[in-house]
Protein backbone atom coordinates (compact mmCIF):
# COMPACT_ATOMS: atom_id res chain seq x y z
CA UNK A 1 0.00 0.00 0.00
CA UNK A 2 0.93 3.44 -0.80
CA UNK A 3 2.28 6.19 1.91
CA UNK A 4 -0.01 8.35 2.51
CA UNK A 5 -2.01 11.14 5.23
CA UNK A 6 -5.21 9.46 6.42
CA UNK A 7 -6.41 13.30 5.05
CA UNK A 8 -5.87 11.93 1.29
CA UNK A 9 -6.76 8.54 2.18
CA UNK A 10 -10.22 10.21 2.48
CA UNK A 11 -10.16 12.39 -0.23
CA UNK A 12 -9.62 9.14 -2.50
CA UNK A 13 -11.76 7.29 -1.06
CA UNK A 14 -14.54 9.80 -1.54
CA UNK A 15 -13.25 10.99 -5.14
CA UNK A 16 -11.63 7.73 -6.65
CA UNK A 17 -12.41 5.00 -4.63
CA UNK A 18 -11.06 2.90 -7.53
CA UNK A 19 -7.11 4.02 -6.76
CA UNK A 20 -6.91 3.68 -2.75
CA UNK A 21 -5.76 0.22 -2.59
CA UNK A 22 -3.14 1.03 -6.24
CA UNK A 23 0.53 -0.19 -5.38
CA UNK A 24 1.97 1.98 -8.29
CA UNK A 25 1.97 5.66 -7.58
CA UNK A 26 1.09 6.67 -10.84
CA UNK A 27 -1.97 4.44 -10.83
CA UNK A 28 -3.03 7.29 -8.34
CA UNK A 29 -1.65 10.71 -9.45
CA UNK A 30 -2.67 10.08 -13.18
CA UNK A 31 -6.46 10.04 -12.51
CA UNK A 32 -5.82 12.37 -10.03
CA UNK A 33 -4.41 14.68 -12.36
CA UNK A 34 -7.39 14.27 -14.62
CA UNK A 35 -9.58 15.02 -11.90
CA UNK A 36 -7.98 18.34 -11.43
CA UNK A 37 -8.03 18.73 -14.78
CA UNK A 38 -11.82 18.65 -15.05
CA UNK A 39 -12.88 19.82 -11.98
CA UNK A 40 -9.97 21.68 -10.14
CA UNK A 41 -9.93 25.56 -12.33
CA UNK A 42 -11.62 28.84 -12.19
CA UNK A 43 -12.41 30.66 -15.04
CA UNK A 44 -8.71 32.09 -15.13
CA UNK A 45 -7.00 28.98 -15.28
CA UNK A 46 -6.16 29.37 -11.69
CA UNK A 47 -7.32 26.70 -9.26
CA UNK A 48 -10.10 26.93 -7.06
CA UNK A 49 -10.97 25.40 -3.97
CA UNK A 50 -11.20 21.89 -5.24
CA UNK A 51 -8.29 22.00 -6.98
CA UNK A 52 -6.15 23.10 -3.58
CA UNK A 53 -7.63 20.66 -2.33
CA UNK A 54 -6.96 17.69 -4.90
CA UNK A 55 -3.24 19.24 -5.12
CA UNK A 56 -2.64 18.58 -1.68
CA UNK A 57 -3.36 15.70 -2.13
CA UNK A 58 -1.42 14.93 -5.27
CA UNK A 59 1.57 16.23 -3.54
CA UNK A 60 1.46 14.21 -0.20
CA UNK A 61 0.64 11.20 -2.55
CA UNK A 62 3.82 11.79 -4.63
CA UNK A 63 6.57 13.34 -2.38
CA UNK A 64 5.72 10.31 0.50
CA UNK A 65 6.57 7.66 -2.33
CA UNK A 66 8.89 9.19 -5.17
CA UNK A 67 12.16 10.23 -4.19
CA UNK B 1 -1.52 66.39 -11.76
CA UNK B 2 -3.12 68.48 -8.79
CA UNK B 3 -4.43 65.06 -7.21
CA UNK B 4 -0.23 64.23 -6.92
CA UNK B 5 0.32 67.24 -5.44
CA UNK B 6 -2.55 67.01 -2.80
CA UNK B 7 -1.36 63.32 -2.02
CA UNK B 8 2.47 65.06 -1.60
CA UNK B 9 1.68 67.22 0.42
CA UNK B 10 -0.61 65.35 2.32
CA UNK B 11 2.30 62.21 2.81
CA UNK B 12 4.52 65.26 3.80
CA UNK B 13 2.86 66.64 6.35
CA UNK B 14 1.66 63.22 7.71
CA UNK B 15 5.63 62.66 8.13
CA UNK B 16 6.34 65.84 10.18
CA UNK B 17 3.71 64.92 12.24
CA UNK B 18 4.69 61.46 12.90
CA UNK B 19 8.19 62.48 13.14
CA UNK B 20 7.24 65.48 15.59
CA UNK B 21 5.11 62.95 17.90
CA UNK B 22 8.04 60.26 18.26
CA UNK B 23 5.98 57.58 15.94
CA UNK B 24 6.96 55.86 13.21
CA UNK B 25 7.51 57.97 9.92
CA UNK B 26 8.07 54.22 7.50
CA UNK B 27 4.68 54.54 6.03
CA UNK B 28 4.29 58.38 5.22
CA UNK B 29 7.90 58.20 3.81
CA UNK B 30 6.96 55.27 1.19
CA UNK B 31 3.79 56.31 0.19
CA UNK B 32 5.62 59.81 -0.16
CA UNK B 33 8.04 58.36 -2.53
CA UNK B 34 4.64 56.73 -4.43
CA UNK B 35 3.18 59.67 -4.87
CA UNK B 36 5.84 61.60 -6.02
CA UNK B 37 7.32 58.76 -8.64
CA UNK B 38 3.23 59.20 -10.03
CA UNK B 39 3.63 62.67 -10.33
CA UNK B 40 7.15 62.53 -12.29
CA UNK B 41 5.55 59.87 -14.37
CA UNK B 42 2.52 61.84 -15.38
CA UNK B 43 4.69 65.19 -16.02
CA UNK B 44 7.10 63.14 -18.13
CA UNK B 45 4.24 61.97 -20.37
CA UNK B 46 2.04 65.09 -20.51
CA UNK B 47 5.39 67.78 -21.14
CA UNK B 48 3.06 69.53 -18.06
CA UNK B 49 5.50 72.17 -16.12
CA UNK B 50 6.42 70.62 -12.49
CA UNK B 51 4.98 73.32 -9.87
CA UNK B 52 6.97 72.61 -6.96
CA UNK B 53 5.66 75.53 -4.75
CA UNK B 54 2.53 73.68 -4.97
CA UNK B 55 4.79 70.22 -3.66
CA UNK B 56 5.63 72.26 -0.44
CA UNK B 57 4.42 71.62 3.09
CA UNK B 58 5.35 73.35 6.35
CA UNK B 59 7.77 72.02 8.62
CA UNK B 60 8.80 69.63 5.46
CA UNK B 61 12.28 70.59 4.36
CA UNK B 62 15.42 69.21 3.06
CA UNK B 63 16.75 67.34 6.23
CA UNK B 64 12.86 65.74 5.96
CA UNK B 65 13.58 65.45 1.87
CA UNK B 66 16.67 63.09 2.99
CA UNK B 67 15.61 61.36 5.75
CA UNK B 68 12.28 60.37 4.47
CA UNK B 69 13.89 59.37 1.12
CA UNK B 70 16.44 57.05 2.78
CA UNK B 71 13.90 55.20 4.99
CA UNK B 72 11.57 54.86 1.67
CA UNK B 73 14.94 53.32 0.15
CA UNK B 74 15.57 51.00 2.98
CA UNK B 75 12.12 49.66 2.98
CA UNK B 76 12.41 48.84 -0.37
CA UNK B 77 15.54 47.23 -0.08
CA UNK B 78 14.22 44.84 2.51
CA UNK B 79 11.64 43.87 0.56
CA UNK B 80 13.56 43.68 -2.23
CA UNK B 81 15.97 41.65 -1.09
CA UNK B 82 13.23 39.07 0.78
CA UNK B 83 11.30 38.26 -2.19
CA UNK B 84 14.99 38.31 -4.70
CA UNK B 85 14.58 41.35 -6.71
CA UNK B 86 17.22 43.12 -5.59
CA UNK B 87 19.34 42.30 -8.47
CA UNK B 88 17.49 42.51 -10.89
CA UNK B 89 15.28 46.10 -9.87
CA UNK B 90 18.18 47.66 -7.37
CA UNK B 91 16.38 50.76 -6.31
CA UNK B 92 13.42 52.36 -5.05
CA UNK B 93 13.70 54.81 -8.44
CA UNK B 94 14.24 51.81 -10.64
CA UNK B 95 11.21 49.82 -8.92
CA UNK B 96 8.92 52.97 -9.77
CA UNK B 97 10.80 53.07 -13.37
CA UNK B 98 9.72 49.96 -14.12
CA UNK B 99 6.05 50.29 -12.47
CA UNK B 100 5.33 52.88 -15.31
CA UNK B 101 7.65 51.87 -17.93
CA UNK B 102 7.87 48.82 -18.18
CA UNK B 103 3.97 47.30 -17.90
CA UNK B 104 5.09 43.79 -18.76
CA UNK B 105 7.95 43.30 -16.21
CA UNK B 106 5.88 44.98 -13.68
CA UNK B 107 2.39 42.64 -14.01
CA UNK B 108 5.24 39.99 -13.69
CA UNK B 109 6.53 41.31 -10.58
CA UNK B 110 2.73 41.91 -8.65
CA UNK B 111 1.81 38.16 -10.31
CA UNK B 112 4.75 36.91 -8.30
CA UNK B 113 4.14 38.45 -5.40
CA UNK B 114 -0.07 37.67 -5.23
CA UNK B 115 1.40 34.07 -6.26
CA UNK B 116 3.60 34.35 -3.08
CA UNK B 117 1.46 35.70 -0.83
CA UNK B 118 -1.44 33.11 -1.66
CA UNK B 119 0.41 30.84 -0.36
CA UNK B 120 0.67 28.56 -4.24
CA UNK B 121 4.00 29.35 -4.56
CA UNK B 122 6.80 29.06 -2.02
CA UNK B 123 9.18 32.07 -0.89
CA UNK B 124 12.00 29.79 -1.62
CA UNK B 125 11.35 30.89 -5.30
CA UNK B 126 12.94 34.46 -5.71
CA UNK B 127 11.52 36.61 -8.14
CA UNK B 128 14.83 36.46 -9.92
CA UNK B 129 14.38 32.80 -10.70
CA UNK B 130 10.84 33.59 -11.09
CA UNK B 131 11.58 35.86 -13.61
CA UNK B 132 14.26 33.96 -15.43
CA UNK B 133 11.64 30.87 -15.82
CA UNK B 134 9.11 33.30 -17.15
CA UNK B 135 11.44 34.17 -20.04
CA UNK B 136 12.71 30.97 -20.59
CA UNK B 137 9.26 29.91 -21.32
CA UNK B 138 8.42 32.44 -23.29
CA UNK B 139 11.93 31.82 -25.63
CA UNK B 140 11.84 28.46 -25.60
CA UNK B 141 8.72 27.24 -25.39
CA UNK B 142 6.15 30.20 -26.62
CA UNK B 143 6.06 29.47 -30.90
CA UNK B 144 6.89 26.15 -30.44
CA UNK B 145 4.66 23.16 -31.36
CA UNK B 146 3.39 20.17 -29.75
CA UNK B 147 3.39 16.57 -31.72
CA UNK B 148 -0.37 16.98 -32.54
CA UNK B 149 0.12 20.50 -33.79
CA UNK B 150 -0.83 22.83 -31.39
CA UNK B 151 1.47 25.77 -31.38
CA UNK B 152 2.37 26.91 -27.60
CA UNK B 153 0.96 30.73 -27.32
CA UNK B 154 1.59 31.43 -23.65
CA UNK B 155 1.76 30.36 -20.27
CA UNK B 156 -0.98 30.80 -17.50
CA UNK B 157 -0.12 32.50 -14.11
CA UNK B 158 -0.92 29.25 -12.97
CA UNK B 159 1.54 27.13 -15.41
CA UNK B 160 4.39 29.27 -13.65
CA UNK B 161 3.17 28.51 -10.15
CA UNK B 162 3.06 24.67 -10.71
CA UNK B 163 6.94 25.08 -13.00
CA UNK B 164 8.08 25.37 -9.03
CA UNK B 165 5.48 23.55 -7.51
CA UNK B 166 7.13 20.69 -9.17
CA UNK B 167 11.02 21.81 -8.01
CA UNK B 168 10.08 22.49 -4.63
CA UNK B 169 8.77 19.82 -1.93
CA UNK B 170 5.78 21.03 -0.71
CA UNK B 171 6.48 19.25 2.85
CA UNK B 172 10.35 20.17 3.16
CA UNK B 173 10.14 23.21 1.29
CA UNK B 174 13.31 22.29 -0.01
CA UNK B 175 14.25 22.39 -3.74
CA UNK B 176 13.87 19.10 -5.54
CA UNK B 177 16.79 18.03 -7.66
CA UNK B 178 16.77 18.02 -11.43
CA UNK B 179 16.16 20.43 -13.87
CA UNK B 180 12.21 20.36 -14.24
CA UNK B 181 11.85 22.90 -17.40
CA UNK B 182 13.89 21.43 -19.66
CA UNK B 183 11.91 18.28 -18.95
CA UNK B 184 8.62 20.18 -20.03
CA UNK B 185 9.93 21.62 -22.57
CA UNK B 186 11.08 18.18 -23.76
CA UNK B 187 7.66 16.85 -22.92
CA UNK B 188 5.84 19.57 -24.59
CA UNK B 189 7.95 19.63 -27.86
CA UNK B 190 8.58 15.67 -28.42
CA UNK B 191 6.07 13.30 -26.51
CA UNK B 192 3.37 11.78 -28.78
CA UNK B 193 1.75 10.49 -25.60
CA UNK B 194 -1.14 13.31 -25.47
CA UNK B 195 -4.63 12.60 -24.57
CA UNK B 196 -7.82 13.47 -26.37
CA UNK B 197 -9.35 17.11 -25.22
CA UNK B 198 -11.42 16.90 -21.83
CA UNK B 199 -13.76 19.42 -21.09
CA UNK B 200 -13.25 21.03 -18.10
CA UNK B 201 -16.28 22.31 -15.65
CA UNK B 202 -16.06 25.47 -16.71
CA UNK B 203 -16.06 24.50 -20.40
CA UNK B 204 -12.74 24.87 -21.50
CA UNK B 205 -10.53 22.56 -22.87
CA UNK B 206 -7.59 20.83 -22.12
CA UNK B 207 -5.11 18.22 -23.53
CA UNK B 208 -2.57 16.58 -21.52
CA UNK B 209 0.88 15.48 -22.54
CA UNK B 210 2.70 12.59 -20.63
CA UNK B 211 6.57 12.17 -20.67
CA UNK B 212 8.65 10.44 -18.63
CA UNK B 213 8.09 11.37 -15.40
CA UNK B 214 5.75 14.48 -15.94
CA UNK B 215 2.48 15.63 -17.49
CA UNK B 216 2.06 19.22 -18.94
CA UNK B 217 -1.51 20.28 -20.08
CA UNK B 218 -2.36 22.77 -22.77
CA UNK B 219 -5.47 24.75 -23.88
CA UNK B 220 -5.80 23.21 -27.38
CA UNK B 221 -8.06 26.19 -28.37
CA UNK B 222 -5.92 28.95 -27.03
CA UNK B 223 -1.93 27.27 -27.10
CA UNK B 224 -1.78 28.43 -23.33
CA UNK B 225 0.03 26.48 -21.05
CA UNK B 226 -2.19 25.48 -17.98
CA UNK B 227 -0.99 22.90 -15.65
CA UNK B 228 1.86 20.56 -15.34
CA UNK B 229 2.69 18.04 -12.09
CA UNK B 230 5.83 15.49 -11.71
CA UNK B 231 5.15 11.85 -12.11
CA UNK B 232 7.17 8.94 -10.69
CA UNK B 233 9.42 7.85 -13.87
Amino acid sequence: MLNMTDKSRRFLEKRLPDVVMAEKVNDILDPLYMLIEVEGFDENDDYNAFGDEAQEVYDDVYYSNVR
Amino acid sequence: MRYNERQIRRWKREYVAMDAAGLDTSEASVRLRAAQARQTDFISKTGMKRQSAREMAAGFGRSQAVSSIKEAEQIYQNWSKSIGANDQIKTLAKYYDVKYNDSPRYELLKTYVRSVESGRMSPMVRFDLYEDYHRRIQTELVGKQTKSGITITGQSKHFLERVFGTMIDPKTHKPRSGVVLDVIIQCVTTSTDISDPVIRADGKRSIVILAEGIAVSVNPDTGILVQTNPKEK
